[in-house]
């Protein structure tokens, strides 16, 4: 793609500057940021937000100008007086108000109509591919933030003071399961001091490459090798390697080091750290709104916690479930109003909490697909394809909506029915590893893919 | 409607009393059929998915025994020594024959807990009438007393009985139920055809789901399965079919006002003029009965037979006015007719039987091979591998596919016969999902479950609450879903609570403690992890185990409470987490 096409549009405010970059009124605000904490603090932070189920673009970052819009979506269409207007063609939800002044100070962007090359409208299927940055690749077994963790893991071992990935959540999503062991967080971290101890014996020792290679040797079945003859050629080792190399032994390890280690640093004093970060940080900012009950927020909030003990987390993420709307979506007035300001709430204050460490850390909010461009009569909208990707935080030069709109009439859409997606997720991806995490990106990274060298220029 | 007394007794089959055939077992999920893209070998290593017990040469062999522990590992949910000597004397394949039939007689401990369950043999109808009505007089419109306030959050409260009831029903049956072929077969099927009791009204109807779906055709055929599912009411609203219709019509929007007036009370579920507003197609329904139900994720079809599907099944809604029988219904007026081309099969329009339409393509997807090969590899991935082999899921599929019958319990005898089923290779290796790991717990440990509150709240904690998965993949059964690090802390957390007793409402006998030497912990140890642990544990185990019994020991606690110590560790150890 074309930067001068991915940056068209920034609306009527624009300034044409040299060679198709627009910029915003907005962005040049923006530009004399200083960044105290990140000079002090090495440590980028990325926090990626899945919202799962297919989260709907149209009614989120919404074309108010577009005739069609209001023509395709007639009971649902968030009318032209609701829309918080970002410029004259792009506007919010209503309910994403508290995000508005992340953009206006140049601190959210979104890239439109972006998502996965691969048709499928399988909701499980296009999670999977898009977590594991792999669309239609079976074989990929490791998420891509797993992927990144791993080639950046330090070759000697990890120092066990540092928590470097986390899913503040029972389980992990996919894009951090694989070879290197992110934590998984489970609801009750507050009462489980004594079985940590308890197990510590029965499970010590866990090798958690093992992990992976259990998915791997998954893969591998599935394309057709016998693991059984792989089992009986490979070593057989003695009891004790047998042992160390078991998932269940590596998971039970990892859970024991990690959460003894988070708890630490959540209920205890996680000063003691010998992780050598700068000391001499600068107070962190106030919290200028307080976090909504509920437990997104709630998780967030320990996550800022987290980031601003600065233990060396790298990568944490949270999902949100329940975006399939293909009944009472509505306007302003159905389920995705109230889920949309239940996440811009919870983002808003976390965004304020981070005070200074907002300038290290990254957060994605992305979805497996957005929803046709037609309502279905139902209040709501069944499976499409592209979608929006939110930026916030760190370095990203927001107040812009990036990404290349293609309208809504029927010869626009993707197979007559859907937003196109003219922009990749991995290309997103890549930027985020490479400008923000400044990550040297490995060429096969994406398997089959190699994203645009020259990026989308969504970072300062 | 039939006549009450043919209704009661087949109640009294699928439920409780004289006859009882009970199943349930849980998983499903969209699986992934063998891709055959990238043969490359990506990494270098092989896990070794089992760890060796002491004195177990994992290429040997299983033993006869071990034969049998593996058996009750899968097919049941959970095996302890005193049902391998069970077995053992029985003979392990005719126990096998004689659970396929699923005609065991059940112990009055499960009777007992049933009976108190009352929805299990109402009517839809019924528990709407009885549970999910809120008179006109209590409606919010009002201005209400404070005695009116609280019957309101009284009868608020009583809409979570029915499901309530259906979660305990299904607990109670797979710990105490006798016919545990049944019981796993059921916990298959009823993450197969997933549906989320969360969802709406779907709260109501989830009991006649689970009695007249899932249980009723776990030991029947899968074509019986597949057509129930399409008609009943949990599955057309969870799925939204139930307002899935073709064109808008201004006539059915009058008609729809005057059904309103007549029904206007009835405030939990969507009424007649909301659905009549409904103008347009929704494909979740078709989509996921050829992605999660029949051939598995894009296998065989495309966007188009999704579309094609959706409009074939439009009209095939439910009549939800309580005030006469909730059932399946079939409207013309919704319906879409014409000639449609699915799966590169033509079918014909129906104009006079326009239902027939539907269910053409029902028995299309019934016969197809994408499904028996989907159903076969899931089934294979649910008892014997997370990654079965491509040959026996083969197998497997051409015993479910023998004279079109998609006989289940033909299918169940394939996959016990298969020559691979009782290869070493399978043989504890399985990781237990958590309502597994729950219910073999609470059955290895004779646990009286007083009230069921703790164990359902222990299995949200693990993130699988019985018929709460919000997607309708179903709970998946592979263990690279589940074992996440971090996961290990809460099943410890349950497992040493059980031990000792802190789950709330549930209770190890007295009896259980029977036979363990006064003052001789290392006989306890023995002993309860012989009960726990019938076919042994690993050196590592053993002295983990023993360190701690040392260490607790010096606090010189009451016989019992060490012992309850001891159970609680082993339902923690590794060993337990496997099947």
């Amino acid at each position: 793609m074309r930067r001068r096409d991915f940056l068209s549009n920034t609306g009527a405010g624009a300034v044409s500057v040299g060679a198709g970059l627009a910029i915003t009124k907005n962005s040049l605000a923006v530009q004399p940021k200083k960044n105290p904490v990140s000079d002090l603090y090495p440590d980028p932070v990325v926090v990626m937000i899945f919202l799962r189920g297919g989260q709907d673009q149209l009614n989120t970052i919404v074309p108010y100008t577009d005739k069609t819009y209001y023509k395709i979506r007639p009971t649902i269409a968030i009318q032209k007086e609701d829309v918080i207007k970002l410029n004259n063609r792009w506007g919010l939800h209503p309910a994403m108000k508290p995000l508005k002044r992340f953009y206006d100070e140049g601190r959210f962007a979104v890239v439109i109509n972006s998502g996965s090359p691969h048709q499928t409208r399988s909701h499980f299927e296009a999670q999977d591919y898009m977590e594991y940055a792999a669309p239609g690749n079976r074989t990929i077994t490791d998420g891509w933030l797993n992927r990144y963790l791993t080639a950046t893991a330090n070759p000697r071992g990890e120092d066990p003071k540092k928590l470097r990935a986390l899913a503040m959540q029972e389980r992990l999503p996919r894009s951090l399961r694989g070879t290197y062991p992110a934590i998984a967080v489970p609801p009750n971290l507050r009462d489980i001091e004594e079985v940590l101890d308890l197990f510590e014996d029965f499970y010590s020792g866990g090798d958690p490459e093992a992990l992976s290679v259990a998915q791997r040797a998954a893969a591998r079945k599935q394309s057709g090798t016998s693991s059984r003859k792989s089992l009986k050629s490979r070593d057989r080792k003695k009891e004790e390697d047998g042992l160390m190399s078991d998932p269940i032994m590596a998971s039970g390890t990892q859970t024991i080091q990690g959460l003894r280690r988070l708890r630490e640093v959540l209920y205890g004093d996680a000063d003691d750290s010998t992780y050598k970060g700068p000391r001499e940080a600068p107070e962190t900012g106030a919290t200028f709104q307080e976090y909504p009950g509920g437990w997104f927020a709630s998780r967030l909030k320990s996550l800022a916690k987290v980031i601003k003990s600065d233990v060396g987390l790298s990568v944490a993420a949270t999902d949100i479930n329940g975006w399939d709307h293909h009944i009472g979506m509505g306007s302003t007035d159905g389920t995705l109003n109230r889920m949309l300001s239940f996440l811009s709430e919870g983002l808003a204050a976390f965004m304020d909490d981070l005070g200074p460490h907002l300038d290290r850390t990254l957060i994605v909010v992305s979805t497996e697909f957005g929803r046709v461009a037609k309502e279905n009569g139902n209040d709501g909208a069944d499976h499409g394809h592209g979608g929006a990707t939110w930026l916030l935080g760190g370095q990203v030069k927001g107040g812009h909506i990036y990404g290349r709109w293609t309208g809504l009439e029927p010869a626009e859409l993707f197979q007559k029915r859907d937003l196109q997606v003219t922009t990749d997720f991995r290309e997103i991806y890549a930027d985020v590893l490479r400008q923000h995490m400044k990550f040297d990106l490995p060429a096969d990274f994406f398997p089959g893919y190699t994203p645009s060298e020259k990026g989308l220029g969504l970072f300062a | 409607m039939r006549s009450l007394s043919r209704r009661y007794w087949a109640l009294m089959i699928m439920w409780g009393g004289l006859l009882f055939v009970p199943g349930l077992n849980v998983y499903g999920d969209e699986g992934k059929t063998g891709a055959t893209e990238g043969k490359t070998e990506l990494f270098g290593r092989e896990a070794r998915e089992s760890t060796p017990v002491i004195g177990r040469d994992p290429d040997q062999p299983l033993s006869e025994r071990e034969k049998i522990h593996h058996v009750l590992s899968r097919f049941s949910f959970g095996a302890t020594a005193e049902m391998i000597d069970e077995v053992e004397k029985i003979g392990l394949e005719k126990w096998f024959e004689t659970q396929l039939k699923g005609e065991e007689l059940e112990s009055r401990k499960l009777q007992a807990h049933l009976s108190k369950l009352e929805t299990l043999t109402m009517t839809n109808q019924e528990i709407v009438q009885k549970f999910g009505i809120i008179p006109k007089d209590l409606s919010l419109a009002n201005r209400l007393t404070t005695e009116q306030r609280r019957r309101r959050a009284e009868l608020l409260r009583r809409r979570y009985i029915p499901r309530q009831q259906l979660k305990d029903a299904v607990l109670f049956l797979a710990v105490y139920g006798n016919n545990q072929v049944r019981e796993t077969a059921s916990d298959f099927w009823r993450n197969h055809f997933s549906i989320d009791v969360s969802k709406g009204v779907v709260r109501y109807y989830g009991n006649t789901y689970e009695r007249e779906v899932i249980r009723a055709e776990a030991l029947g055929t899968f074509k019986a399965m597949l057509n129930k599912q399409a008609r009943h009411p949990a599955m057309l609203v969870f799925l939204d079919n139930f307002i899935s219709r073709a064109t808008p019509q201004k006539e059915l929007l009058a008609v729809a006002r005057k059904e309103f007036a007549k029904t206007r009370d009835y405030s939990t579920v969507l009424n007649a003029i909301d659905i009549a507003k409904m103008k347009g197609l929704n494909e979740n329904y078709a989509r996921e009965l050829m992605e999660l139900h029949t051939l598995g994720v894009d296998n065989y079809y495309t966007q188009a037979d999704v579309i094609a599907v959706a409009e074939a099944l439009t009209g095939w809604t439910v009549q939800q006015d309580p005030s006469k029988p909730i059932e399946f219904l079939f409207r013309p007026e919704m319906h879409a007719t014409g000639a449609r081309k699915i799966l590169k099969v033509r079918i014909p329009a129906y104009p006079r039987n326009p239902i027939q339409e539907g269910q053409a393509v029902l028995d299309l997807l019934v016969k197809h091979r994408g499904t028996a090969e989907f159903i076969a590899y899931k089934l294979c991935r649910y008892y014997v591998n997370d990654r079965p082999s491509q040959k026996m899921v083969e197998r497997v599929a051409k015993a479910f596919r023998r004279k079109n019958k998609t006989d289940l319990p033909t299918t169940y005898r394939a996959i016990f016969y298969d020559k691979e089923f009782f290869d070493p290779a399978n043989y504890q290796t399985k990781f237990k999902r958590p309502f597994e790991y729950v219910v073999s717990a609470l059955r290895v440990t004779n646990a009286e479950i007083v009230s069921t509150a703790g164990i359902h709240q222990a299995l949200l904690t693990l993130s699988e609450p019985i018929y709460q998965c919000e997607d309708p993949t179903g709970y998946y059964d592979q263990a690279d879903v589940w074992r996440d690090p971090g996961v290990m802390a809460d099943r410890w957390q349950f497992g040493v609570g059980l031990g000792m007793g802190w789950i709330p409402g549930v209770e190890i006998p007295a009896s259980y403690w029977e036979g363990l030497e006064p003052n001789n912990p290392l006989q306890w140890k023995e002993v309860l992890s012989k009960r726990i642990l019938p076919m042994g544990h690993t050196e590592k185990t053993d002295k983990a185990l023993e360190k701690v019994i040392a260490k607790y020991s010096r606090f010189n606690p009451k016989p019992e409470q060490l012992g309850r110590y001891i159970v609680g560790i082993l339902l923690g150890s590794p060993e337990f987490q496997r099947q």
